[in-house]
């Protein structure tokens, strides 16, 4: 096993590792990723699995599709942050809503 | 859309003026409104100037956010709290004074009629009023009308004046999400989506210095663009 091999697989057990116990709890995500590190391991131990698999396509390096992949990845995730952002906008748009309605301030009227 | 009664009183005209930052220039608005006896409603929309001691002493509702969150979100927090207070009618007005305060009862005229359910202003009915916008301003304004109707199918002369009038049942079926600027796009999608008869009715806008300094710079309106798609799509 090369270094870079070696590297690759820890970093991946370690990340997959923390997600699993500390970001999602939700059993959907949890089996993705765990899916998704075990090809990642995978695809590190056996390179040559990423190349076939791109000819397979019509893409000439496994590098390229999976770059691809890494692109659509990341317009999905920003997408979801973009949504999760807005969801917590509103939550905070109630909260100070409240805040100003609970003090609001009529006007002294004089009679 | 009820029966208004003709003769409503005045102070049951509740003006939503949002503010962020202006504290000076809305103090002398509001002193300009304070004859016509409506019922002022200043939202500071977490302003860190000091809005809440320039207006100390002057006879209005003041409500304030904790922190800045828009427009919007602002003249929403207004219209909630008149509602609550027995509003019989909203009026959106800008605190910079660029809204003349005679306009209010143009707004309200086919509203206590009952002629529409949402009256906004337009800078565009009157070949009077148009001069007095600076022709960059003009087109801008044109263009934003045209991308405004294909959004929303709404049609209007000027789709971003922020001068609109509303009685209390059409105020209880709009709800502003949009925070930032692009809730005069999310007004008229409400509109249209509560089924609210809209009439546009000739308003002139004062173009101060000061208007022009703060209004919005072309650019944004790009940016609210994407705000307006974004929403759509997602």
């Amino acid at each position: 096993m090369l270094p870079i091999q070696a590297i690759l697989i820890a970093l991946l057990l370690l990340i997959g590792g923390i997600y699993l116990t500390a970001l999602s709890s939700r059993l959907v995500s949890r089996l993705a990723l765990l899916s998704l590190v075990a090809a990642g391991v995978v695809f590190v131990i056996n390179p040559d699995l990423t190349t076939r698999l791109a000819h397979r396509v019509g893409v000439g390096r496994g590098t390229d599709l999976l770059f691809y992949l890494f692109c659509l990845a990341s317009v999905t995730v920003f997408l979801k942050l973009y949504k999760k952002n807005r969801a917590v906008e509103e939550k905070l748009t109630e909260v100070a809503r409240q805040v100003a309605l609970q003090g609001a301030q009529a006007p002294h009227r004089e009679a | 859309m009820g029966q208004p009664s003709p003769d409503c009183v005045q102070s049951l005209v509740f003006l939503v003026i949002p503010s962020y930052n202006e504290g000076r220039v809305l103090a002398s608005t509001i002193r300009g409104l304070l004859p016509y006896g409506y019922s002022i409603v200043v939202v500071d929309d977490g302003s860190s100037d000091d809005t809440a001691a320039i207006l100390k002493g002057l006879p209005v509702h003041y409500l304030r956010h904790p922190v800045n969150l828009g427009q919007g979100a602002a003249l929403q927090t207004g219209m909630d709290y008149a509602l609550a207070q027995g509003a019989e009618y909203i009026v959106h007005f800008d605190a910079d004074g660029q809204h003349p305060a005679e306009g209010i009862s143009s707004l309200l005229a086919p509203l206590r009629r009952g002629e529409c359910d949402v009256a906004v202003g337009s800078r565009f009915l009157d070949a009077e009023n148009v001069k007095l916008i600076p022709r960059g301003r003009r087109m801008l304004l044109r263009g934003a009308a045209v991308i405004s109707g294909i959004l929303t199918n709404l049609w209007l002369s000027d789709a971003h004046n922020g001068f609109r009038a509303l009685p209390r049942a059409a105020a209880q079926k709009i709800r502003l999400r949009e925070n930032g600027f692009a809730h005069a796009t999310e007004f008229l999608d409400e509109v249209r989506r509560a089924r609210l008869r809209l009439r546009e009715v000739p308003v002139a806008i004062r173009y101060t210095g000061y208007s022009q300094a703060k209004g919005q710079p072309a650019l944004n309106s790009v940016n609210i663009l994407i705000d307006v798609l974004l929403r759509k799509v997602l």
